[in-house]
């Protein structure tokens, strides 16, 4: 038998080198089809660990719960209707974590809600009103005196701009009118004035002087309420990296690191480190790329208002800094300064950009529209339908270890349930108490049938009041109902809240953490079966379905890599099998032979089955060398993400790749497959060959 | 060999008529042969092309199975076995030499005369080798065993044929013109090596031809004409 199968291999092998026409084709489609196999498993296993290491590890956790009335699915960064999804509600979280507590294989769970809020952060000017009318209250002085420098350094930029904007011919009354207003703010008359005077004048600088400054930014925030203490545990890679934690009990919210770098920093600085990026770390070209030439433009284009966020008592000390560091003339100001400073290509990029964080950035009002201490007015649709306002206090900054880089892993700014809560239009107990007493004394006792269940089960009042008539409930806004209505700023006090306020109320979603991770479908499917059994009407999803569209991405692009491979191997199957049949053609009189001198059916099968299997053992393990080769060069460049929706996927701007022994195993699995099959049938037509074809043999 | 003393049938023919379709037509190469082969003689199948030598070959040779009548070789009646007893009779009782010597070309010497030692199987590696090198020795080429079909002479190759069919030690020998393409100073050996092994082992050869001097060799000479046998 050894023997038998010796002569066979070693027969394979010299039919495969005298064949050299047939064994280049297949064996070059073998190569490429593993080749293929290994390179696109190897890459779409690395992006999908690395999303789900930045999903999971970072907010969806292995499984996601929510309420089965969910008009919506859960989309938790972000679906199709940009946070305005309605997915139901968790009326009392505590229920609902008893009993997953009880399932096999859940480690841990966090109450979840999503929202998205609007932060208007303070225009420049606004901000020196607002420190100017506080020196005056207090009489300060020197404060007044710094605020009238700061002041009228902004007014004088504005003025520059009007004039140049008076040389491009705009509309010329309007740019008059203008130029009178700043011109009387830079005046010292004026401010001796405003000195003797300060209520109206400050008045005049409110309704004259401030419209023609730029508004503050508007900041929009994805906003996750969660038991922040828990989180911060569960969520084991979270990290403080500026600020502090929330306390336990406390209010506040605590930025991510990239809606910090991304959203909150000063938008040219941002540009100019996209820029930065684009070029250092994905490895594109300005000089050849028309695309980030255009960004260098619109980064250019802001040079003037860059110069007006300067410090102004730093302005004269970064413009001299500037002409020296950049070689220009005494005469050249700030704002041409800084455009030079932005007239970026390959060659001088690291060196400015480097230039403006050394001179520039650290001399900004504002770097960041926010910072850590400040308290920020979140604004929100309620689920009432009305603007809704809750002020909370800027803790600190987090990030999620390892995952820096990651834009899905920092999608989200966190903040304590409780505020959460009355952002999303949640009344606290006073107000609950309150609404209690308006309705008994208007008689509104009527419960309606569908609310009856989620009186029983969710215990809250608020729902039974959010579905009665809203024009009876309006009647009682902004003078009974106090703040919960309408937008105004909330309280500023932050009242503590106990542990059983977080747990014993609302919430929107439920991550659930698994200890075993590869067992998410059989704990999905324990989870749907206590809540068919409890009644619950939960949804569970899969953290995949959970992170939305980012997740379908992921499905879509296996299936097509699959796809891909597939119509690959088809057309490799059909091409093997024609070659193999003409192979087969050609060596009949040597089957005929065989066969005449005794060779069973099974011999000849085994025979041809034996050669395509060295071939694709050969070709096989080349292929997936290569394949190996090229994704471990690959893991240590890192493959640039050249596009914004690659570094979603990448949870990075590089993916660095990693290749196992199983999608080399899986590769060779698929070849042999492969190989096999298109064997078949010329090898069944082989065992066709009569031995008599030995004695026509005439060559 | 009308000499030797009185040998049992090995081949026996009753009445064989063997049908080939032709297009539409069926064309009749054999119209009703009787023939008894009796062990250790040498035979020759004599006659003109299309006159039915290779045919009735085929049907002793076990590759092809008669229309009608009876074929028995060794002892059992062909147009009762199945494709795989055929097959494993063909392994062990009988041997072949072709034209066209009919070597695997992608083994060497040695390889090839081992090949059906190892489709027979159940021998050790050392017994193979031993059979194959005696065999090889007794051909008189012993310094080409790791040559390949296509590194050596015609007559090289129908030696190396020869020592294939021999090396299972068949009771018969098949040898479908095993002259045609040599030499006649070469055919006449090979001749000459095959009335050899013959005469030393006692094996039964059956071989057709055309060439007076091959027939002239032959111990006994059956004459095909037009499917039926004259002489013989």
């Amino acid at each position: 038998m050894i023997g038998t199968f010796r002569v066979l291999v070693l027969m394979s092998l010299r039919n495969i080198f005298s064949h050299k026409v047939k064994t280049l084709i297949v064996g070059a489609i073998m190569a490429f089809g593993t080749f293929l196999l290994v390179l696109g498993t190897s890459i779409l296993d690395s992006i999908e660990a690395s999303m789900a290491q930045s999903i999971v590890s970072s907010l969806a956790g292995h499984l996601q719960v929510y309420d089965g009335r969910a008009k919506d699915p859960l989309a938790l960064f972000g679906g199709l209707s940009f946070g305005s999804e309605d997915i139901g509600e968790i009326p009392d979280y505590s229920k609902v974590r008893a009993e997953l507590a009880a399932i096999p294989n859940v480690r841990a769970t966090v109450p979840m809600g999503l929202n998205v809020s609007v932060v208007n952060a303070t225009g420049d000017m606004d901000r020196e009103l607002e420190l100017l009318r506080a020196a005056v209250g207090r009489g300060d002085k020197v404060a007044m005196a710094q605020s009238e420098l700061r002041i009228r350094h902004i007014v004088g930029l504005l003025k520059a701009e009007t004039e140049r904007n008076a040389v491009i011919g705009r509309d010329k009354a309007d740019l008059d009118e203008k130029s009178a207003l700043l011109d009387r703010a830079l005046t010292d008359a004026f401010w001796a004035q405003l000195r003797a005077e300060p209520t109206l004048n400050l008045q005049w600088l409110d309704t004259k002087i401030a419209p023609l400054a730029p508004e503050g930014r508007i900041l929009y925030m994805r906003l996750l309420g969660t038991d922040l203490p828990l989180f911060a545990r569960t969520f084991d890679r979270f990290e403080i990296s500026e600020g502090t934690m929330v306390p336990e009990g406390e209010r506040g919210i605590l930025l991510s690191r990239s809606f910090f770098e991304k959203q909150a920093k000063d938008k040219a600085a941002r540009d100019l480190d996209k820029i930065h990026e684009s070029v250092v770390v994905k490895g594109r070209s300005i000089d050849k790329e028309k695309a980030l030439q255009d960004e260098v433009a619109r980064l250019k284009r802001q040079a003037t208002s860059l110069a007006g966020r300067v410090r102004p008592e730093s302005y004269a000390e970064v413009e001299s800094a500037l002409r020296t560091r950049l070689g220009a003339e005494d005469s050249v100001q700030l704002p041409a300064l800084v455009e030079q400073l932005f007239t970026l290509n390959d060659a001088n990029l690291r060196a400015q950009h480097d230039l403006f964080y050394e001179v520039v950035a650290p001399q900004m009002e504002q770097l960041y529209a926010v910072a850590i201490g400040d308290v920020l007015t979140l604004r929100a649709v309620s689920k009432t339908g009305y603007f809704n306002a809750v002020n909370v206090k800027i803790h600190g900054i987090y990030s999620f270890k390892g995952l820096e880089k990651s834009d899905l892993a920092g999608a989200v700014n966190v903040l304590d349930l409780i505020t959460f809560r009355e952002l999303y239009g949640q009344f606290t107990e006073a107000q609950q108490k309150e609404m209690a007493a308006i309705r008994e004394d208007v008689g509104l006792e009527v419960v309606k049938k569908e609310n009856v269940e989620d009186a029983l089960f969710g215990g809250d009042d608020s729902l039974i009041v959010a579905d009665t008539d809203e024009g009876g409930f309006d009647e009682f806004e902004g003078n009974t109902l106090g703040d919960t209505g309408g937008d105004k700023k909330a309280q500023v006090a932050f009242p503590p809240f106990t542990q059983a306020q977080v747990d014993e109320g609302l919430v929107l979603n439920i991550a659930v953490l698994l200890d075993d991770d590869t067992k998410i479908g059989e704990t999905q499917a324990a989870i749907a079966a206590m809540s068919e059994d409890k009644g619950l009407n939960l949804n569970v999803v899969d953290w995949r379905t959970a992170a939305g569209i980012v997740g379908q991405f992921m499905i879509v692009t296996r299936a097509v890599l699959w796809i891909a491979i597939f119509i690959i191997f088809l057309v490799a199957l059909v091409i093997i099998n024609n070659s193999m049949v003409m192979a087969t053609m050609e060596r009949t009189g040597e089957v005929g032979t065989m066969r005449a001198i005794g060779a069973q059916r099974r011999f000849v099968l085994t025979m041809f089955l034996v050669e395509t299997l060295v071939l694709g053992a050969v070709a096989g393990t080349l292929g997936a060398l290569a394949g190996v080769g090229l994704v471990t060069f690959l893991g240590s460049v890192g493959i640039p993400a050249v596009e914004d929706v690659l570094v979603l996927l990448f949870a990075g701007p590089r993916l660095y790749p990693t290749v196992g022994p199983s999608h080399v195993l899986l590769a060779l699995v698929v070849i042999f497959f492969v190989s096999v099959v298109s064997t078949l049938y010329p090898a069944w037509i082989a065992t066709r060959i009569q031995p008599v074809v030995a004695m026509q043999r005439r060559d | 060999m009308e000499d030797s003393v009185p040998m049992s049938a090995i081949v026996t023919l009753s009445d064989v008529k063997k049908d080939y379709p032709l297009g539409k037509l069926t064309v009749r190469a054999l119209k009703g042969i009787d023939l008894t082969i009796s062990t250790g003689e040498f035979t020759t199948i004599a006659g003109p092309s299309g006159s039915g030598k290779t045919t009735l070959l085929n049907l002793v040779g076990c590759v092809d199975v008669a229309t009608e009548g009876v074929v028995t070789v060794a002892g059992q009646e062909t147009g009762k076995l199945s494709d795989r007893e055929l097959t494993k009779l063909r392994l062990h009782k009988l041997g072949f030499i072709f034209q066209s010597f009919n070597l695997i070309p992608v083994l060497d010497m040695f390889q090839n005369v081992e090949f059906p030692l190892l489709l027979q199987g159940g021998m050790t590696k050392a017994e193979r080798h031993k059979r194959v090198r005696d065999i090889v020795d007794r051909v008189g080429l012993t310094d080409q065993l790791r040559q390949r079909p296509n590194e050596l002479s015609g007559g090289q190759r129908q030696r190396v044929a020869i020592a294939r069919a021999l090396v299972t030690k068949p009771q018969i020998v098949l040898a479908d013109e095993p002259t045609a393409n040599l030499d006649s100073a070469t055919g006449s050996s090979i001749i000459d090596l095959m009335k050899e092994m013959n005469e030393q082992d006692q094996t039964t050869f059956i071989f057709s031809t055309h060439d007076p001097h091959v027939m002239e060799r032959a111990g006994r000479i059956v004459k095909l004409v037009d499917g039926l046998v004259v002489a013989g």
